[in-house]
């Protein structure tokens, strides 16, 4: 009696090592990896990194579920792609950005799969408080490391509130928010100037125009303060409203008499113009033959 | 099919809703129910303009609660003269369109749902000319008109599926002011997508040259913007809340070629805005 409950455990946790042997991603990548479906291969990666990251799709089992698609959700929200819930060939790329493109599942090295050591900086930045290096754009991602108040770090892109940045004397690159990080003082002034006024040629007219000479020199002296009364993402996200001071802004509402007399002071007269058509403006949309210019 | 049946099985439950509740909620609450289904609102993108309204004040008191007014009366008189006189040349003139000039050094300009504009004291110090005022004030007002925020909040809470946006159009009491204008403040952190900055400057620039400014006015505030370098940290919000500024040049030099030439030369420089800017720096 005892011997035969024994033996059924027995028989109970092997089946149940056998089982969980199976399901981790290193195993369900490399036996699925091999297999006819791209597709499931697909989902495979994406639940995998997923993980990586923090997201819990459930088991990586190349089966698209609920949990699945609603972390491909939350990954798509975070990072500002459109949220569609879908595993695509396209968030897989996004994935391997975002995670290092470690991307240990897959032998080919995909070109898009840039390698992230070799990203060079945008700017040099210095960490103004104790601050958590995120391997994802994202509070609820896992943290790689702490990153001390001081540190020297290479920034290498912006997402939202989010800067990517490698830590120098590491060399570990993650996300930190915003905030937590300032321009490095021997950078700031250096920072490369870009030109705008040569490249549209049409504007720069029109705003050398308006300015009566040069369309770029800004004249404002650029005093770089150091924000103190700056605002932050986190300044807004954390308001307590003013009620009061809603009061006092309807106070200096203007009304219609005021309005024109503000124009006729300087001689503004208005203007029929029609709205510019939206054909245009959008680079995705392939200069459709519009006819107007 | 589906969404037609959905917006059926919605619209009765209205109804249904309606009857039920109508009595006691119908003279104290400001979305009355009865008033949403005969004007058959499904979303907050079509929601009537007095309810919209509502909205502005509770995210414009949040607005505030982050950066205050700057203490001038005759600054905040001069932008909402200003204001008022573009938005007459608007689709929405009837809105009680509000503005201000809020005090924080960071360069930045924000709109609220049914009229209401902020332009902090840093972008106004940044600017060269009332045109150029007038272009990024066009560019907020535009932002209202098209009920960017509204549809864009909208989106983020159905997102998250806690929040119950259906429920919202319904009765808009207090927990759900608190829940909206979460959602709102964390809107202004992140910033509007891509398409409707875009929009939003095509239209800006129209608004300013409708009312007799040069129309050259906001891509020379962005020029200025581009020119500036990134790490500047009264700038990291303003990059961090909208498309890069090359991009937005690229489709204003694109939009605005051939359309806008007899705009330009229009009403650039006032002295009442060198006078401002003067008081405002604190050397008047």
């Amino acid at each position: 009696m005892m011997f035969k409950r024994i033996s059924l455990v027995s028989i109970l946790s092997v089946a149940l090592c056998c089982s969980t042997a199976l399901t981790p991603a290193q195993a369900a990548s490399s036996t699925v990896e091999q297999s006819s479906s791209t597709f499931q291969q697909l989902v495979v990666d994406i639940q995998r990194m997923l993980t990586e990251l923090g997201y819990r799709p459930g088991p990586v089992d190349g089966a698209i579920g609920d949990r699945t698609r609603q972390a491909i959700r939350r990954y798509q929200s975070n990072t500002s792609l459109p949220v569609d819930g879908h595993p695509s060939e396209g968030l897989r790329q996004h994935l391997r950005v975002t995670t290092g493109a470690a991307a240990p599942a897959s032998h080919d090295t995909t070109q898009t799969a840039a390698k992230a050591s070799t990203r060079k900086a945008a700017w040099q930045g210095q960490a103004v408080s104790d601050a958590l290096l995120r391997i994802a754009p994202s509070a609820a991602s896992a943290s790689r490391q702490r990153i001390g108040k001081g540190a020297a770090l290479e920034v290498i892109r912006r997402q939202g509130p989010w800067l990517e940045v490698r830590v120098k004397s590491s060399g570990a690159e993650g996300w930190v928010k915003q905030e937590s990080v300032r321009a490095a003082a021997e950078t700031a002034s250096a920072a490369p100037k870009k030109e705008s006024g040569g490249f549209f040629s049409n504007l720069a007219r029109g705003v050398a125009r308006l300015l009566g000479g040069s369309s770029d020199a800004p004249q404002n002296q650029g005093t770089v303060t150091v924000g103190i009364r700056g605002l932050a993402a986190e300044d807004l996200e954390n308001a307590i409203p003013n009620p009061g001071e809603l009061d006092r802004m309807e106070g200096f509402r203007a009304d219609r008499e005021q309005a024109y007399r503000f124009a006729g002071a300087e001689q503004l007269t208005a203007q029929s113009v029609d709205y510019i058509p939206d054909s245009a403006s959008s680079p995705s949309s392939t200069a459709a033959p519009d006819g107007r210019d | 099919m589906m969404r037609g049946l959905q917006s059926l099985i919605f619209i009765g439950l209205l109804a249904w809703a309606s009857c039920l509740l109508s009595f006691d909620l119908g003279s104290l609450d400001p979305f009355k129910i009865t008033d949403l289904v005969t004007r058959g609102v499904k979303s907050f993108s079509d929601i009537p303009q007095d309810k919209e309204i509502l909205i502005g004040k509770d995210l414009s008191a949040g607005l505030l609660g982050a950066m205050p007014l700057v203490d001038d009366p005759e600054l905040q008189s001069y932008v909402n003269q200003l204001g008022r006189w573009l938005a007459f040349q608007t689709e929405r003139p009837d809105l009680p369109w509000t503005f201000a000039v809020v005090d924080t050094d960071t360069v930045n300009a924000f709109a609220a749902p049914g009229g209401y504009v902020f332009v902090s004291r840093g972008l106004f110090l940044m600017l060269r000319n009332e045109a150029e005022l007038a272009g990024v004030i066009g560019h907020e007002i535009s932002h209202v008109l098209r009920r960017h925020h509204l549809v864009a909040i909208e989106k983020q809470m159905r997102a998250s599926l806690a929040t119950d946006v259906t429920g919202m159009l319904v009765d808009y009491d207090s927990e759900m002011v608190d829940a909206l204008v979460g959602a709102g403040m964390q809107l202004y952190a992140k910033g509007l997508d891509r398409e409707d900055e875009f929009e939003a400057d095509r239209m800006g620039v129209v608004v300013a040259a409708r009312s007799g400014y040069d129309a050259y006015g906001l891509p020379a505030v962005l020029m200025t913007l581009n020119s500036r370098s990134d790490s500047d940290q009264n700038l990291t919000f303003f990059f961090s809340t909208h498309p890069p500024t090359l991009d937005r040049l690229g489709a204003l030099d694109r939009e605005m070629q051939g359309r806008m030439d007899q705009y330009s030369g229009a009403v650039g420089q006032t002295r009442r805005f060198e006078e401002m800017q003067k008081r405002l720096r604190g050397d008047a």
